[in-house]
């Protein structure tokens, strides 16, 4: 490879990386990412709060919505590994595995709904404030013919 | 023509004496091996025993490969090496990747892609690491307006959760002001973090508008004599209030190479004087200072 050829290398990725913090910009006012990671150069732009909890509630056909309570060990773990993502990736958090993981502990469930508990710090007035993202999923039709 | 022009988009940045970059180039890059090495075995310490396997195998590749970079002949190669083991690294830690760990991969990636031996390389590699210093102080800057946590002092307010912002932050505020502030844990209904204390406001406005007016007047050539010495200070400046010594220290390599002269190379020495500061704090043979 020649030099020049490697300096069009370095300069399209320059321009790659001069743009990606817009791009970040961007995914951190619509989803939530935190702006402390994934190279958008945002570290101390904004408090990094951790998230406080996770609660998971689900319901049969279009009864109430209970929560989920006693989860197994596994199940555990894949929550936390879940809210350990989102501190970082906010609603880009791929939710759906641990949504299957909670169908398959809880056959009679059909649909789900989980809450993403995290305090902001707002704005506007200056004080942290409770906030809530909800996940919703619905169990996947079986294959026809099964 | 236009391959032409493309590929010099960047020679705005080229130092002014073609004579000292060659030298320039290699202590640069010598100097961010030993902080590379470094970082790597001074985060392990703290968890030596109990430190996952394949952490323990980057930590010893990592150190093995910094030193044999250190050897001309061997450089792009344990470069390459470098970048692999980071990336591997930075993969097992995704997303909780620090911003740092990505300005490290990418000079890897330059030291292992470009020969400083050859002119036209080295101007490519050493354009790259400018602009490169560029955005990351500029960004910094300009997020910090975004997200709107700078303008009233909320974010550093915030930080004196942390107690070793407290000296430093301190020194800006009342003593009642700085009570009330200190004894918020971050929790549901704790505030207001607004200040209105003038000097603590004006630090914490300050601060973005000299990253991103500081990166400008880097990249501009004529200018550039004049930012560097107060990119270096502002950067010791928050460096030492947050305690990424680490970061500090890349960083620092980096803007060292907007200076007249060479200056990495004879940074060597200071900054392996650091290092081993920061070794020794580690291993608890000198006093208790928390960084990362």
């Amino acid at each position: 490879m020649t030099a020049r050829s490697k300096g069009l290398l370095v300069v399209a990725a320059l321009a790659t990386l001069t743009v990606w913090p817009l791009v970040h910009t961007h995914l951190v006012r619509r989803y939530g990412v935190n702006p402390w990671k994934l190279g958008g150069w945002g570290m101390y732009a904004a408090p990094a709060i951790l998230p406080s909890g996770m609660e998971i509630f689900g319901r049969a056909g279009s009864g109430p919505f209970e929560q989920l309570s006693a989860p197994s060990p596994g199940l555990l773990a894949a929550g936390n590994d879940v809210l350990a993502r989102h501190r970082w990736l906010g609603r880009l958090t791929p939710t759906r595995p641990l949504a299957d993981r909670v169908f398959a502990e809880r056959p009679a469930w059909t649909e789900l709904r989980m809450v993403v508990h995290q305090p902001v710090l707002d704005r506007h007035s200056g004080m942290i404030e409770a906030s809530e993202i909800v996940y919703e999923h619905r169990r996947h039709a079986p294959p026809a013919g099964s | 023509m236009t391959r032409a022009r493309l590929v010099n988009a960047f020679a705005f940045l080229d130092g002014p004496d073609p004579a000292v970059e060659r030298r320039r180039a290699d202590g640069f890059l010598t100097v961010f091996l030993i902080v590379f090495g470094t970082e790597y075995v001074v985060r392990a310490i703290p968890k030596w025993p109990d430190l996952p396997i394949p952490y323990t195998v980057s930590v010893a590749l990592i150190m093995a490969l910094s030193v044999a970079g250190l050897r001309r002949a061997w450089r792009r190669t344990a470069f390459l090496g470098l970048a692999a083991v980071h990336l591997h690294v930075l993969w097992l830690e995704f997303p909780g990747s620090a911003n740092h760990a990505y300005l490290e991969l990418f000079i890897c990636l330059l030291g292992a892609f470009l020969d400083v031996e050859h002119p036209e390389e080295r101007r490519h590699l050493l354009r790259a690491a400018r602009w490169l210093t560029c955005l990351v102080l500029f960004y910094s800057g300009l997020a910090k307006v975004v997200h709107g946590y700078w303008f009233h002092g909320e974010m550093l307010a915030h930080q004196l959760k942390f107690s070793y912002y407290r000296p430093v932050l301190g020194l800006l505020l009342p003593g009642t002001e700085f009570e009330r502030l200190v004894a918020f844990t971050a929790q549901v209904g704790d505030g207001p973090y607004r200040v209105e204390n003038l000097p603590f406001v004006v630090v914490s406005n300050a601060v973005y508008l000299l990253e991103m007016g500081l990166a400008v007047l880097l990249a501009v050539r004529r200018t550039r004599p004049v930012a560097v010495l107060p990119a270096l200070a502002l950067t010791v400046a928050i460096e030492a209030g947050a305690r990424e010594f680490f970061f500090g220290l890349v960083f620092g390599n980096a803007l060292l190479l907007f200076t007249r002269r060479d200056t990495n190379t004879p940074a060597r020495w200071p900054v392996a004087a650091i290092l081993a500061l920061l070794v020794a704090i580690r291993l608890g043979l000198v006093g208790r200072i928390h960084f990362t």
